[in-house]
């Protein structure tokens, strides 16, 4: 197994429903990964998440073999579970949808932490809160 | 689908912005890192690693649904974050194709030897009369290493070929996709035993032994591994794990064991084959593919 990395490709899924479909057909198999073989193992491993996007990172190796990990949901995914709506705003700067308050803000950000490399909170707070404007979404920081 | 090749005016943290790439729309993020080699990292587990590996970088490429425009992706990007000079480097729709079909053509049947070595989807050629008769072989391309594609799988497969003469008890130390155990089983071991750190690794193999319908093949986990005095030893890994193997090599082996290492590069060779002539092996051959090598020798 002298593997050498050729490739790492993070990809946005559903939950125990991958299939060769986009994204992972066009994202995986321009480097030749068996992709059904991907979608078996992914479908395996997040059956229990079913009804969540869960992220993979997928490393790729020089053989076509590839290992994966898995990450927690975009932050527009948790925002949208926390808030309970279906999608964000279609003019974020004119129709607000919802308001994330102080605690709400962390408590993504704690989620988020351990995919950001990072043991700073204010840089995952800034994520969330840039997503949370770009959907249609009001920070309120007083409550 | 729209795939967009993006650069940054200097590196970035991959973790941070993958995940604005993806809080943002982007279906999937992919890096490009080539000047950075990962040896060292992949001999522990993948979740370890991930924190370790490609950290920063300046060109991704992103997959965007059809419904949004790279300009505007960028632009939600700028308004929420400190990202406002990257540039698109290029952009391409994604034509709609049967992506199994394309992977598959991707894997060829590979002959290595007498060995065959093909994917499930593969049919095995009809005998043809006055050529030595091949060994048929199924790996189904997955989560282990060891696809026939990679120099160092190709030298071990060659090795056992010349090695075996029917009846030994092998280990195979990094089993990976179990290939290097199915080989021995077909040409005659009596008996196989994989290790693999890697769980994925080892229900790879387990799929890939029933494809090929052999039952004297057996995978560990390094704690479960059995002790064992074996005839031959082969270890297709890295380096440094190869250095720490030595010991435990020489306490499952007996006077006449005939041992291969491989998964290092050529200028590694030397300082491998001295700490295992301190435990007692004597090398013979070294082959060589590419950069990669593969040493053999005996136990005396």
């Amino acid at each position: 197994m002298s593997k050498k990395l050729i490739s790492v490709v993070k990809l946005a899924l559903p939950a125990g429903k991958a299939t060769p479909a986009p994204p992972v057909g066009p994202a995986l198999g321009q480097h030749g990964v068996n992709i059904v073989m991907f979608c078996k193992e992914y479908n395996a491993k997040t059956s229990d998440k079913i009804g969540l996007i869960i992220p993979a990172e997928i490393y790729i190796y020089e053989d076509k073999s590839f290992n994966f990990i898995l990450k927690t949901p975009p932050v527009s995914e948790l925002i949208k579970k926390l808030l309970n709506i279906n999608k964000g705003s279609d003019k974020c700067n004119q129709n607000k949808i919802g308001t994330l308050n102080y605690n709400q803000l962390l408590e993504i950000a704690n989620i988020k932490m351990p995919d950001l490399n990072t043991n700073n909170i204010s840089q995952a707070i800034k994520i969330v809160e840039g997503t949370a404007k770009n959907m249609g979404i009001v920070i309120d920081k007083s409550k | 689908m729209i795939s967009v090749m993006l650069e940054f005016p200097h590196p970035v943290q991959v973790q941070v912005v993958s995940e604005w790439f993806m809080s943002l729309g982007a279906c999937a993020v992919e890096v490009f890192n080539s000047k950075v080699e990962t040896e060292y990292p992949q001999y522990t587990k993948a979740e370890e690693l991930n924190t370790s590996l490609w950290t920063s970088c300046r060109t991704f490429r992103v997959l965007l649904p059809h419904d949004v425009s790279p300009e505007d992706f960028l632009m939600s990007l700028a308004s929420v974050s400190k990202w406002n000079q990257i540039k698109i480097l290029n952009k391409v729709v994604v034509e709609e194709t049967d992506w199994v079909e394309r992977v598959r053509d991707n894997f060829r049947p590979i002959t290595i030897g007498r060995l065959y070595v093909r994917c499930p989807w593969h049919l095995f050629p009809e005998p043809s009369r006055g050529k030595n008769e091949l060994v048929d072989m199924i790996i189904h391309p997955g989560m282990g290493f060891g696809t026939g594609e990679h120099a160092t799988t190709r030298l071990c497969l060659r090795w056992l070929q010349r090695t075996i003469q029917g009846g030994e008890k092998l280990l195979d130390y990094g089993s990976g996709s179990g290939i290097l155990c199915i080989a021995a089983s077909q040409l005659g071991c009596e008996l196989c035993h994989g290790v693999e750190i890697d769980l994925d690794s080892i229900r790879n193999a387990e799929e890939n032994k029933s494809l090929n319908g052999i039952s004297n093949i057996s995978f560990f986990q390094p704690m479960e591994a059995p002790s064992f005095c074996y005839d031959i030893i082969i270890a297709n890994i890295l380096f440094h794990p190869l250095v720490d193997l030595a010991e435990k090599f020489s306490q499952c082996s007996r006077i006449g064991t005939r041992i291969a290492l491989s998964g290092i590069l050529y200028d590694q060779a030397e300082i491998l084959k001295e700490t295992y002539e301190d435990v007692g092996f004597r090398f013979e051959d070294t082959m060589i593919e590419n950069e990669w090598c593969l040493i053999t020798g005996t136990k005396i």
